[in-house]
């Protein structure tokens, strides 16, 4: 783990950091297609190369308040095939890591509890190390909007 | 106007209708799936991307299937407006005039080339798309005297996943799907069998035997370099088709080391002195009787070993 690459972000307020190797690049978003009905965490698709992304928008994938427009720039990474840009609050340099992470006494919050891998000290100070995987698919089922007949929509993950 | 695979007989009222066009769709993200709405999407031609309604959901979800036995979330059936629980594939008529069908899932884009862009000679024909050479097929001597240097050829770019092939088509008609049985061809292992499609005959290419005949290992876009002594005349005649046949870009050691770090690097037994931009070293030594060990190196004949030793290199930089 040590001296792994980091892309650093700023995630509704805090300093997140995701692995350099799990982020294909980063991407200047410039149209993002909304999709209706879909959940509130994804802010729609958009395209790099001629293929298509999906756009999650980190902050309420984390159940947490987006107080500022996402910055322009995002992660884009790969999960089972599929592509998707992560929007946050800023993207910040790459940078490396100077311990492996280590989990922290009395947890790192609720809505971070899912998604972190744990805390890595870096040059700019402690990051929490974000699971991707988990970013990308959302808050657990049961806040998922209902589907219009009654039962929650199915979660095909 | 939609008629589901239950026989459900639907009309979509919409603002406006722009086009009709065939489309290769993608699936979708899970999360986005989730919300079942919707079978995939696709990228118009100015990069827009397009959702496809699963009409087939919105229908069950909104209580307007009559049958009981629903298909739910069957995403990916390939064309606006089918929703036929059945294989989806792509028609198109070869250069040699005959219809044909493959499956939709190999599909992954329709190209219109330069006919300059094809190589062939004899049996072997190849394509450049985008700076990468891929197999071509579907062609003969004779189909390519047919157009101009200067005409443009069709093609189906087919993807099993990690191999790409070119298939050139005189025309893509349609996109269908598999409703009647598939007759097995003993004589032609090219194709899976015939099936009746709109009343006519259509053989269905196999793409197993397709990918198994013509696929192999795409090479990746931006291929590892590996540094040989320029100065070195066996490296040169010897060691570099093999290195370049194991996926490699050469840079030689007297160009403009400084600008071009190189991931592998091959050091012959007198040399010394080791750039630091080398990547991994590979030792090589001309004493066929010395021992194998990491400081002596391998031994320049022992093929096997030099070829190990690049395949290690490459699961190492990855």
């Amino acid at each position: 783990m040590m001296n792994d690459l980091l892309v650093m972000t700023e995630i509704a307020g805090r300093r997140a950091a995701f692995r350099a190797v799990e982020v294909q690049s980063v991407l200047e978003i410039e149209n993002v297609s909304p999709v209706p009905r879909a959940p509130d965490f994804i802010a729609g698709l958009t395209a790099m190369r001629s293929r298509s992304l999906t756009v999650v928008d980190c902050r309420k994938s984390l159940g947490l308040p987006a107080e500022t427009p996402p910055d322009s720039r995002a992660a884009v990474v790969e999960i089972d095939g599929h592509l998707y840009a992560l929007q946050v609050d800023k993207v910040e340099d790459v940078t490396e890591a100077k311990s492996a992470p280590v989990p922290i006494n009395g947890g790192f919050g609720k809505a971070w509890e899912r998604v972190a891998l744990g805390m890595v000290e870096t040059a700019e100070g402690p990051a929490l190390l974000i699971d991707i995987e988990q970013l990308v698919s959302g808050p657990p089922a049961e806040v998922y909007p209902q589907g219009s007949d009654g039962s929650p929509a199915a979660i095909t993950a | 106007m939609v008629r589901l695979g239950t026989g459900d007989l639907f009309a979509l009222a919409v603002d406006q209708v722009f086009d009709h066009e065939d489309l290769v769709v993608k699936p979708l993200a899970p999360a986005v799936m989730a919300s079942g709405v919707y079978a995939g999407t696709t990228l118009l031609d100015d990069g827009s991307p397009i959702l496809l309604l699963d009409i087939q959901n919105i229908a069950d979800q909104n209580g307007l299937v009559s049958e009981v036995r629903l298909r739910r979330g069957d995403p990916g059936k390939g064309q606006n407006c089918s929703t036929a629980p059945a294989r989806p594939i792509m028609l198109f008529i070869g250069m040699d005039g005959r219809r044909r069908a493959i499956g939709m899932n190999l599909v992954r884009r329709i190209d219109v080339l330069p006919a300059d862009a094809v190589d062939i000679e004899g049996n072997r024909a190849q394509i450049v798309i985008d700076g990468a050479i891929l197999p071509l097929i579907g062609f003969d001597q004779q189909a390519l005297e047919q157009i101009a240097p200067e005409g443009k050829i069709k093609l189906l770019r087919l993807s099993d996943g990690q191999c790409e092939l070119a298939y050139v088509v005189s025309e893509v008609s349609d996109a269908g799907t598999i409703e009647n049985e598939i007759v097995p061809c003993e004589e032609d292992r090219s194709i899976e069998g015939v099936t009746l499609i709109g009343g006519l005959p259509v053989p269905i290419v196999d793409g197993m035997a397709l990918f198994a005949r013509y696929g192999r290992a795409e090479i990746p876009r931006n291929p590892l370099t590996c540094r040989l002594p320029a100065d070195d005349e066996w490296s040169q005649t010897m060691l570099r088709p093999l290195v370049e046949a194991a996926g490699y870009r050469i840079i030689n050691s007297s160009d403009n080391a400084a600008n071009d770090a190189a991931d592998v690097t091959f050091v012959m037994d007198q040399a010394a002195a080791v750039p630091d931009d080398s990547g991994i070293i590979i030792r090589i030594h001309s004493n066929e009787n010395a021992p194998a060990s990491p400081e002596s190196g391998i031994y320049r004949y022992d093929r096997e070993a030099l070829l190990s030793a690049l395949v290690d290199a490459r699961v190492g930089t990855k």
